[in-house]
């Protein structure tokens, strides 16, 4: 059974073909449209809107990283002609002053034992340009804002110094701070200082920029350092070996003095008219002999104590001629200086011993007798050249030319020589002359020369 | 017969001349030999001698200060010496005569030749003056140059002569006071002397005072003296000549 089969008809009479139904429909379909263009335009603004800010920013960036580039251009500029520390510091305070708006900046530098940072230079706006230098004073790591940057090595903004309790008042006090290290590879240099009247005045920009400029001074600084010491080395070395010329050239003349050379000749010269032939061949020999020694020996450092001594004797043995009987000489050595290798440096006691004779036992009637003794005291040699001449003051007194005034000029070479040798302070080393009296009269003159070994 | 005195400290010196003397003893006489210089004067004062050596170096007086005191120097006198630059400027300036230790031969014939000359020997008091003046004069321009020419002993301040001209084998002295004396040595013999006393050989026939340079040129190599002659520099000597000039 199947009920009965309702149909139910339903006419939707769509009035489309009304004009309201259409007006309807359209305005409708306008407004959508509309609306969704409204909403478009306003996404693509949107858009626009941060497109400029980021283009903006970008600007901005721009612009700051080019005057900071400007800025260290600008410095790195300037101090390219600089060389000299004082300048470059006092040129770097000068222009952050000028081109960053600072109303001081400081420069504080390592002092020689760095134990203190040091202000070394400094300007003001404030106190109308006056150097801030009227308050100097010197800092302890730790000390202050800038001992604690000194301390730690860590740059730092002080927005407000009133509320910071490292803040040291003194001098020009500002109300913001900012203290910059200078730093060559991790070694801390000195650091760069500024305060503000104005809270909280400087900003990241700042410090990027000072940081950047310090690593700039750090790195001339450094050179010029490496630079007056790489001088400071060469003119040393320089003045050294023009030294060694000298004195090298000095001992040579005195040794070769001329006045000597003719003399013996001249001794010789006696054998050879009085047919004297083994005498006069011993002496040339002997002559020879010493000026060969001489030849081989000036252009070295040092000689061996044996060949000095034996140089010595030919000398002796040849001014023996010439003074005959007047002059007798003796040389002593202790014996452990004949053992191994002493050595002296070459050419310093042949002067002493002619002055002994030229102005000591010249002057004498007879009997006039030189005693040379080495004498070893571990660290170093006591060389003795003691004569019983007429004395220094007697000497000074009778000699008028001037070619034969014995070069003090020598003695002090010689001098400097010896001191030039010591491995320790204590050692003695140098030249002592000592006027010899018996019974208040002069008896001679003793030369002590002390040679480190 | 030349009568001669030797004074001389050392004995191998005294030996040496002694010997030498011997090959000329048809000519001198050593009448004595003295070791010091005391003896010395003495000796001279006793013996009045025609000739002395005398060493410069000798203990407690030089020879020079010996001189000194003896009045008159009616002698002539060799100096010996082995070295001293300083001496032997002086004693040649003062035209005196000197010789160098170990003596030679020819040198010492040829001072005794012209010892023999009495020219030599007249002026010979005079000419200790002058070297003794000398030899305490430190600036070159204060001493004076002993000339002998052809009308005898003159003696010319440093300063008042402007230059020296070869002539053969005689020199020319142009004095400022316009005189020109001629001598008989060569150029060659002054050089030495005056160069050590702020003279310039510029030329091989010129000899200049450095004094009185006035002016340089350059580009033709012409030295303008204040008296206003023009003379000639050769090229070889130009480096040296430069080198001077800062000095004056």
């Amino acid at each position: 059974m199947f009920g009965h089969i309702y149909f139910l008809n339903l006419n939707f009479i769509v009035p489309f073909w009304t004009w309201s139904f259409l007006i309807l429909l359209m305005s409708a379909m306008f407004f959508i449209f509309f609306r969704v263009a409204r909403l478009r335009e306003k996404k693509i603004r949107e858009i626009e809107a941060t497109k400029i800010e980021l283009e903006k920013l970008r600007a901005d960036n721009y612009r700051t990283r080019l005057e900071r580039e400007q800025i260290n251009n600008f410095f790195s500029n300037s101090l390219l002609l600089k060389n000299d520390v004082d300048e470059i510091l006092w040129d770097v305070t000068k222009n952050l002053i000028a081109k960053l708006g600072f109303e001081d900046c400081l420069i504080y530098m390592w002092n020689d034992d760095k134990t203190k940072m040091v202000q070394r230079a400094g300007f003001g706006v404030k106190d109308s340009k006056e150097i801030l230098f009227q308050f100097p004073y010197d800092l302890g790591p730790g000390e202050g804002i800038v001992g604690t940057v000194a301390q730690t090595g860590n740059a730092l903004i002080v927005p407000d110094t009133r509320k910071d309790p490292r803040y040291l008042a003194e001098g020009y006090s500002g109300l913001s701070e900012i203290a910059v290290p200078i730093k060559y590879e991790e070694e801390l240099l000195g650091v760069i200082d500024s305060e503000h009247s104005e809270l909280g005045f400087f900003n990241e920009n700042h410090l990027q920029m000072i940081t950047t400029i310090g690593t700039l001074m750090a790195g001339k600084i450094k050179s010029i350092e490496a630079d007056q010491q790489l001088r400071k080395q060469k003119a040393e070395l320089d003045n050294i070996s023009k030294q060694l010329i000298e004195m090298q050239l000095s001992a040579l003349r005195s040794q070769m003095n001329p006045h000597f050379i003719f003399n013996a000749l001249n001794s010789i010269k006696k054998f050879v008219l009085a047919n004297d032939a083994e005498n006069a061949d011993t002496y040339l020999g002997k002559f020879s002999k010493l000026i060969r020694a001489i030849l081989n020996t000036s252009h070295e450092p040092n000689i061996r104590i044996e060949k000095e001594i034996e140089m010595l004797t030919l000398y002796l043995e040849l001014e023996k001629l010439r003074f005959g009987k007047k002059l007798k000489y003796a040389i002593e050595v202790d014996s452990s200086l004949l053992e191994g290798t002493v050595c002296i440096p070459t050419m310093i006691i042949q002067p002493f011993i002619e002055n002994a004779m030229l102005h000591g036992i010249m002057h004498k009637d007879c009997c006039g007798e030189i005693l040379i003794a080495f004498k070893d005291h571990g660290d170093h040699l006591e060389i003795n050249v003691k004569d019983n001449g007429v004395g220094r003051k007697i000497a000074a007194e009778l000699k008028v030319q001037k070619d034969q005034v014995y070069p003090s000029l020598g003695i002090e070479l010689t001098a400097r020589r010896l001191k030039a040798l010591k491995t320790a302070p204590e050692i003695p080393s140098g030249i002592q002359i000592i006027d010899l009296e018996e019974d208040g009269n002069a008896s001679g003159t003793l030369v002590k020369i002390f040679v480190p070994q | 017969m030349i009568r001669t005195i030797i004074i001389e400290d050392e004995q191998q010196s005294l030996e040496v001349l002694q010997l030498m003397l011997k090959k000329f003893s048809h000519l001198i006489e050593v009448v004595d030999v003295c070791n010091t210089p005391a003896l010395g004067i003495e000796s001279i004062q006793k013996k009045s001698p025609d000739l002395v050596f005398l060493d410069i170096e000798m203990p407690k007086m030089n020879g020079f200060e010996m001189l000194k005191k003896i009045d008159p120097i009616d002698f002539c006198v060799i100096f010996t010496t082995a070295y001293n630059k300083y001496a032997i400027n002086a004693i040649k300036i003062s035209a005196l005569d000197y010789l160098l230790k170990p003596i030679d031969k020819d040198e010492l014939a040829k001072a005794l030749k012209k010892c023999q000359q009495n020219v030599e020997r007249k002026n010979v008091g005079e000419k200790m003056d002058i070297l003794l003046k000398n030899l305490g004069q430190q600036r070159a321009f204060d001493k004076v140059l002993t000339l002998t020419s052809t009308d005898g002993v003159r003696f010319i301040k440093m300063k008042d002569i402007i230059r020296l001209e070869a002539q053969g084998r005689y020199t020319k002295f142009y004095l400022n006071n316009k005189e020109v004396i001629l001598t008989s040595r060569t150029l060659g013999d002054f050089e030495e002397t005056l160069s050590a006393n702020e003279f310039f050989r510029i030329h091989e026939t010129h000899i200049v005072n450095l004094l009185y340079i006035d002016r340089f040129h350059k580009g033709n190599n012409y030295v303008l003296l204040s008296d206003k002659t023009e003379l000639p520099l050769a090229r070889r000597r130009k480096e040296e000549f430069l080198k001077l000039i800062p000095k004056i």
